[in-house]
């Protein structure tokens, strides 16, 4: 493992804080904006740039959440707000950093069925307007442009407290053409009910903290390192969480080689965004899972098809580890990313002293049980699996290659959490679903992967069937979302089933690729 | 009994009096490859007694010749854009499609004892090529892609050398003519001496001026069932662990290129379904039926017009299927108001057709029986994977690797190992070097080849 030392500094009062190390905070407001040829785009980055949150803030904040974790303290509510934005390059150009557009191939082209796989028809069968088409989407596509996607983050009374910055860029001319407020749900869930954000990359690199009691000029990795032994040439920070290289994530630094990701120095310290407004149909999700599972030789429970689906239960615990009583109670945070799908992992003793529940020092490891291959423990088209293959070789490379492919995932819900004790009550006809947020150095080499190789194929990272939660199979004659299909191995020796998901339950409605500045560029741009 | 079947079960020569000869002489084709990687196998040596891998008295290879297969077909898929070529240019997909046009050129088709002869091939490696065909103003017309493996085409010729005449005039272009494709002088083709009179595989409408089937010298239907043979042999790590990284185990082994997409996930599946970690019985495995290297489809939406409207229609099979496609076409549909050059992929124009293939996906299929095989050994290591010296171990496995075929031999190129896995066998092993091919110059593949790369 490298020493601190041979670690790349990274600059914590110049990237975003939701890049690095990601927004948490209770709620978040997701503000977009259209810059049309009567808005003034300095004027509008001038209104935020003094408010922009750097790393070093959020990874305080971290900080502080983990002693009182540690301590058994509930953390108590900030008052602060946190501000992050992202260009689009019309944007951008306007702004004179014309070069962004040059980063990536998908930022140039932008968010477009052509390579996400959404759905093309603009009217469902039954004739109403397709919410799936971008034309339609509540943000971004064709007719609302996202040119300028601010993030805000507090803990309560968010409208309150981002409304004057909202109303200053407002006067920019910069239309505002979308505004949703997302919060965590009660147990950290997704609305179908699965913990979520379990598995993130960590992230090589140290930065230098300052201005603080707690060790003024101390160098801290960005990571935390919980003493994991370096495993197949890979260092890790929790169990399962390897680091990948900050160029993975951060545009114009180092690699690991030395080379320079040579690009404009302003758009150093940088980040290409990937923003999608995804609906979940959870009604739907639930009554066509359990039609599903009733259909299966062995009629499975609803909830274990779903798991399956998903690839872990509900509470985060995944398939590919032994599950201890009930699923509802998870193995330790430092054990639930420990495992792979096609070798089994050896039990850990954790060198270092932090560990997230203060406690645990060994963590057992995991075997990947019969035919492992075949998905029988873990299917290969389960959502985890389909995104994150680990020790699977796959048709885009093995698995440095495909770690390559990691993003740093800052979603958040949006909607009222499903009253599944009243279906018919108000509130489940309002929409729900995930702000899903991705930072990545390159949209086309990493999400793009993710969703449109590995989601959206039936074959890929592994042939045996589509993504039945997230991806998208669209029927070519309608330009519509049609059903997807996956071979289920229920165990060691039977035959594959044929099981098919017939609607879509998680639809894009809303999206855009973008570029977060660096801070000192925002600054820059906003004064010139 | 199986009989080996053409490529995607195309039968080209129906009707036609040739028909019969080549299907037999086709089957003993495929059935000689497998013969011959499975009594390799089980005797690794030059001829001389010297090993070169450790012998496996009862391989997991098999021809359905002998046993059938009980499994259905098991899809091994791969993307068509070489991961080679995508690797030296980081962030610059561009740059990769103009580097993935250009011919490379090769001297080690030349005959034993013959003045070498070099031949231009396609640098497209990962069993998909392609060649896009211009106007007289320099505007693409169609993009051709294929899979088909070269050695159906020469046995092909040589049963019937005017249907692949008219083939060449319908798929590439009707100024084709019969001594545009015959060689001048022998050639050496694998096991095979290509006479002078005999098919060209590298003739000009299969290199610079349009395409017609495989050229790459790894582009091979033999390299695809060495590699599934080879891929049988279980290795043995440094630690005395087996290998089972999927890279690592590339390197170790003495198939393929590690630096694909296609050839180390079609090994490491081949292997791990042989036997799977930690199982007690192994698996036999062998290629289904027909054996070929199949395109099985291109993504949909990828292509469209400048509106976003679809233009899946534009990309079509003419040789195979869907999940069975041999060569594609992307042109426009007759009467067309529009051409290729208001065709966009992905939202970006189309100028290469290496932007196509990025969204090609390749697939092969093979299948297993229960043969009651004793669990092979633990096989040293018969090759390793070298790095520039100065190489930290964070940005090796994001490079292309030099395969040697002797483990243990980095440093004498003055490199070091990529991976510390591959075990060599300490004095097993008199000499770790391949025997030297029948005919020709030429190793199987994933060795290092003379060819402009």
């Amino acid at each position: 493992m490298p020493s601190p030392t041979d670690e790349p500094l990274l600059d914590a009062d110049d990237i975003q804080g939701n890049i690095l190390p990601g927004f948490r905070r209770n709620v978040q407001l997701f503000v977009g904006f259209t810059l049309g040829a009567g808005a003034d785009a300095r004027a509008a980055l001038a209104a935020l740039a003094d408010a922009v949150t750097p790393l070093a803030t959020v990874l305080a904040h971290k900080a502080e959440r983990k002693l009182a974790l540690a301590a058994g303290r509930r953390m108590a509510p900030r008052a602060d707000l946190w501000v992050n934005l992202a260009l689009s390059t019309r944007a951008a150009n306007a702004l004179g950093l014309t070069t962004v557009q040059d980063l990536d191939l998908a930022l140039a082209a932008g968010m477009r069925p052509a390579r996400t796989g959404d759905a093309v028809g603009k009217t469902l069968s039954d004739g109403t307007p397709n919410p799936a088409h971008p034309g339609q989407w509540a943000v971004g596509g064709p007719t609302k442009p996202l040119d300028l996607l601010v993030i805000f983050a507090a803990d309560s009374d968010i409208e309150a407290a981002a409304r004057p910055l909202i109303d200053a860029v407002s006067t920019s001319g910069a239309v505002k053409i979308y505004e949703e407020r997302g919060a965590l749900l009660p147990g950290d869930i997704e609305h179908f009910g699965f913990q979520d954000g379990i598995s993130q990359p960590g992230v090589h690199g140290v930065v230098e903290v300052r201005g603080r009691d707690d060790g003024d000029g101390a160098i801290r990795p960005i990571t935390t390192r919980y003493g994991v032994p370096s495993r197949n040439g890979l260092d890790y920070g929790k169990p399962g969480q390897p680091l990948a290289w900050p160029t993975q994530f951060l545009v114009g630094l180092r690699g690991p080689d030395g080379l320079l990701d040579d690009v404009e120095p302003a758009l150093r310290n940088g980040s290409l965004m990937v923003f999608r407004r995804l609906r979940q149909d959870v009604a739907a999700f639930h009554a066509e899972t359990a039609a599903m599972a009733r259909q299966l030789p062995d009629a499975p429970s609803a909830e274990l098809l779903r798991a399956r689906i998903v690839g872990r239960w509900p509470s985060g615990q995944p398939l590919m580890r032994p599950t201890q009583g009930s699923p509802t109670e998870p193995e330790s945070p430092l054990a639930i990313n420990h495992f792979e799908y096609q070798t089994d992992v050896p039990e850990l003793r954790l060198t270092g002293s932090a560990t997230e529940d203060g406690t645990r020092r060994t963590i057992p490891g995991a075997d990947v049980g019969a035919e492992p291959l075949r998905g029988v423990r873990c299917p290969i088209w389960a959502h985890v699996r389909k995104v994150n293959p680990r020790d699977l070789g796959t048709n885009l490379g093995g698995p440095f290659e495909t770690l390559g492919f990691q993003m740093l995932r800052r979603g958040i819900p949006f909607g009222p959490v499903y009253d599944h004790t009243a279906p018919e009550a108000p509130v489940n006809h309002e929409e729900r679903g995930l702000l899903f947020v991705s930072y990545q150095r390159s949209i086309t080499d990493q999400f793009e992967k993710l969703n449109s190789n590995w989601m959206n194929s039936a074959i890929g990272p592994v042939a045996g069937g589509t993504d039945l939660l997230v991806g998208q199979r669209l029927d070519p004659a309608t330009g519509l979302h049609g059903p997807k299909d996956a071979e289920l191995v229920a165990a060691a020796g039977a035959p594959a089933i044929r099981i098919s998901a017939p609607a879509q339950w998680v639809v894009p409605t809303g999206g855009a690729y973008l570029f977060a500045p660096s801070i000192s560029t925002i600054t820059a741009l906003s004064r010139t | 009994m199986t009989r080996y079947s053409p490529p995607a079960d195309i039968d080209d020569l129906a009707a036609r009096p040739t028909r019969e000869a080549f299907l037999n002489d086709w089957h003993d084709f495929i059935e000689g490859e497998f013969r011959a990687n499975i009594e390799g196998l089980k005797d690794p040596s030059d001829g001389n007694g010297v090993l070169f891998d450790t012998p496996i008295p009862e391989p997991l290879f098999f021809t359905e010749v002998d046993d059938p297969a009980t499994s259905a077909d098991a899809a091994i898929p791969w993307n068509a854009f070489p991961l080679r070529i995508r690797r030296n240019f980081p962030n610059d997909p561009k740059r990769a499609w103009k580097d993935a046009d250009v011919l490379g050129a090769t001297d080690r088709f030349s005959p034993n004892g013959a003045p070498p002869v070099s031949r231009q091939f396609r640098r497209q490696d990962e069993y998909c090529e392609w060649h896009a065909y211009h106007d007289a103003a320099g505007r693409i017309e169609r993009i051709v892609f294929t899979s088909d493996g070269p050695e159906y085409w020469i046995k092909l010729a040589a049963h019937d050398l005017d249907f692949v005449v008219d083939a060449y005039q319908r798929h590439v272009s009707p100024k084709v003519k019969k001594q545009d494709l015959v060689l001048t002088e022998d050639l050496a083709f694998g096991r095979q001496r290509l006479p002078a009179g005999s098919y060209n595989p590298f003739n000009r409408w299969n290199t610079v001026d349009g395409v017609m089937h495989l050229t790459h010298p790894a582009n091979t239907l033999g390299a695809e069932i060495n590699l599934a043979a080879q891929a049988t042999i279980l290795r043995v790590s440094t630690s005395g662990q087996r290998v089972t990284q999927v890279r690592s185990f590339a390197c170790c082994s003495n198939f393929g290129d590690p630096n694909r997409s296609s050839d180390p996930n079609i090994g490491s599946m081949a292997n791990l379904t042989a036997v799977p970690v930690g199982a007690h019985k192994p698996m036999s495995v062998t290629l289904a039926n027909p054996v070929a290297l199949y395109m099985a489809r291109l993504a949909a939406g990828v292509l469209t017009d400048e509106d976003g409207n679809a233009l899946d229609s534009w990309f079509t099979f003419v040789r195979g299927t869907t999940n069975h496609g041999l060569m594609a076409v992307l042109q426009p549909p007759p009467g067309s108001p529009i051409g290729l050059d208001k065709v966009q992929v992905g939202g970006i124009p189309l100028e290469r057709g290496g932007q196509v293939a990025e969204h090609i996906e390749m697939v092969l299929y093979a299948k297993t029986a229960d043969l009651g095989k004793p669990m092979p050994p633990l096989a040293p290591a018969v090759g390793c994977c070298c790095v520039p010296t100065s190489t930290p171990p964070a940005a090796v496995e994001r490079l292309n690797f030099e395969h040697i075929s002797k483990p243990n031999t980095c440093a004498k190129q003055k490199m070091k190992e990529a991976f510390a896995d591959c075990a060599p066998a300490p004095g097993a092993f008199a000499v770790l070097a391949k025997p030297a091919p029948a005919v020709g110059h030429a190793p199987r593949s994933g060795t290092r080849l003379a060819i402009t790369d």
